[in-house]
């Protein structure tokens, strides 16, 4: 029987819900709304991967309470290799509801009665990438960057598969975290960042702006 | 007979619904009080007006308390707002409300309520209330049944008649008519039947081996070989295996009609309740059953979406959602159930 193991979804109750790209995501986002003091205002669901924006946005529009409580919904999504490409699916998932979709990035429209909605597209609305592009660059310091360049460099000149593409991110954003004092995942990380000076890195001021906002 | 669309008129607390989209298995969850046992009774009394007669008629189980006086409210309590004034409607339509083409409906109406000093003198005397079913098929008169019900709560005279859409119901009573049961069971028209049911038990319990009417002096009653040196009567079994026994021979009795199940869940543990949704399914397209099932639970809804999964069509959940006096009914069905149960999205 499918059972909801790693997350139990808060009931609808919440005014916005911030509708993600996966579980990583989902639990970026209830740390970074905790570090704010909103994750009380905002449900979180995802929808398992870019591909499945589409069929899934229907059932969050069905769930118990999205009609009745919801009034603000972000859809957050990687760009990956264009920002404005991930936006025109955000805007096509919308509108294939029948619903207005926003003009732009971080912009809010009423897109059906009682109903606001915005995109958000990672890492900032304009630039390749995607959520670990992020948080590589908040974790790793200069010197450290340039080291895990020429890791990367090397390991592709001796024949190791590691693409050029936006995906690079991601791999840089693993191999950053093989340099900590105790290597994790992205979830230890998330775990041990009680403090403030992780949330305090400049990478993610544009975002924390946002979600104070929703 | 399928039904595609129901529509119910000013009947308890639903002022007006439409269950658009009906399947051969239909889920009907909610909040507290959102009308989904309204929805059963509905169905009850749509399908079968002499079922008021019976103790399983499901707003019967409202009445316990038969004293005079709440008898009389209770009954008005039927209409929408106790507005005795326009008539409870039940329609049901193939096709959609627009397209839909009525198959029948049922209109139940008031023609002499107590008021003023002859109330009183009804409750002194318990007389009556006259009560009128006037039934249509196909937009053309079928049927008018007066009713008199009784004062006290039960039906006083009612000349009703046969079913007119065959119709089993399992309510939420813990106790087993073993007598109506071993009727029943002895009505089952193919053994094959009977072998399916005795399977569905041993798999829910595998000391299980045989179900058998007993003849005693005074009636006959069903009882059940668990391996003992003697038959065990089936009231003295488990509630939950006694549910799934009240469950598999009232399926049998609706052949070509309507099963009622309220609280589908009670009284089966969690791990049985996969083998009962196959039983159902298996036995809603043998015998040409249409199902509603009422529930709150998730893990009912979740075996459900697995046992249908690669029959989704034959599922459909409404979620009934009241804002204030309207109740509204939110259709869920196949990719949609899925991905909410896959994720644990709240369905209910």
């Amino acid at each position: 029987m499918p059972r909801p193991t790693a997350w139990s979804p808060e009931p609808l109750e919440r005014p916005t819900v911030l509708f993600v790209e996966g579980s990583n995501d989902l639990h970026f986002f209830d740390r970074a709304l905790k570090h704010l003091g909103r994750r009380d205002q905002v449900a979180i669901r995802h929808y398992d991967g870019k591909d499945n924006l589409g069929n899934s946005l229907p059932a969050l529009a069905l769930e118990s309470g999205f009609g009745t409580h919801v009034k603000r919904l972000v859809i957050v999504r990687d760009a990956d290799d264009s920002a404005q490409g991930a936006f025109q699916a955000i805007t096509a998932a919308i509108q294939a509801m029948k619903w207005t979709a926003p003009p732009a990035h971080k912009a809010w429209t009423p897109a059906h009665p009682g109903l606001q909605v915005s995109g958000y597209v990672l890492p900032d609305g304009r630039s390749q990438g995607e959520l670990e592009t992020l948080l590589h660059q908040a974790l790793v310091t200069p010197k450290v960057a340039g080291c895990i360049d020429a890791f990367l460099a090397c390991a592709r000149q001796n024949g190791a598969p590691v693409p050029r593409d936006h995906q690079e991110s991601k791999h840089r954003f693993f191999a950053t975290l093989s340099t900590l004092a105790k290597p994790t995942n992205l979830f230890g990380i998330l775990a041990d960042v009680e403090g403030d000076s992780f949330w305090a890195s400049s990478v993610f001021a544009e975002l924390l702006e946002f979600l104070r906002s929703i | 007979m399928r039904i595609d669309t129901f529509q119910i008129a000013r009947f308890r607390g639903i002022q007006s619904l439409a269950l658009e989209g009906l399947s051969r298995v239909n889920m009907i969850v909610g909040a507290n009080n959102a009308g989904k046992t309204a929805v059963l009774e509905a169905l009850q009394t749509f399908c079968y007006p002499g079922h008021i007669t019976r103790d399983d008629w499901l707003p019967m189980h409202r009445l316990t308390d038969r004293s005079v006086k709440e008898a009389i409210e209770t009954w008005g309590w039927l209409w929408y707002q106790r507005n005795l004034e326009a008539p409870i409607e039940l329609q049901a339509l193939q096709g959609g409300l627009l397209d839909g083409k009525s198959i029948r409906r049922v209109m139940i109406s008031v023609e002499d309520e107590p008021k003023g000093f002859r109330r009183q003198q009804y409750l002194q005397m318990e007389s009556p209330w006259d009560i009128r079913f006037s039934i249509s098929e196909d937009g053309k008169p079928a049927g008018n049944v007066p009713v008199k019900v009784h004062a006290k709560g039960g039906v006083h005279h009612f000349t009703a008649p046969h079913s007119l859409v065959p119709l089993g119901v399992l309510t939420t009573e813990r106790a087993t008519d073993v007598v109506k049961l071993a009727q029943h069971w002895g009505t089952l028209d193919e053994t094959a039947r009977q072998d399916q049911i005795t399977a569905l038990l041993n798999k829910a319990d595998p000391r299980i081996k045989r179900i058998q009417v007993k003849a005693l002096s005074a009636a006959a009653i069903l009882q059940v070989d668990t391996g003992l040196n003697r038959y065990i009567p089936a009231s003295f079994l488990g509630d939950g295996i006694q549910r799934l026994l009240r469950l598999s021979i009232g399926m049998a009795e609706a052949k070509g009609g309507v099963f009622l199940i309220d609280e589908m869940e009670t009284g089966f543990h969690r791990s049985l309740l996969p083998t009962v949704w196959t039983f159902i399914k298996e036995a809603a397209k043998e015998l040409d059953v249409q199902v509603f099932a009422t529930t709150h639970s998730w893990e009912a809804i979740a075996s459900a979406h697995e046992v249908f999964e690669k029959d989704s069509k034959d599922l459909v959940l409404f979620r009934l959602e009241r804002d204030a006096e309207n109740i509204k009914a939110v259709r869920i069905v196949n990719d949609q159930l899925a991905r909410m149960v896959e994720s644990g999205w709240e369905v209910r």
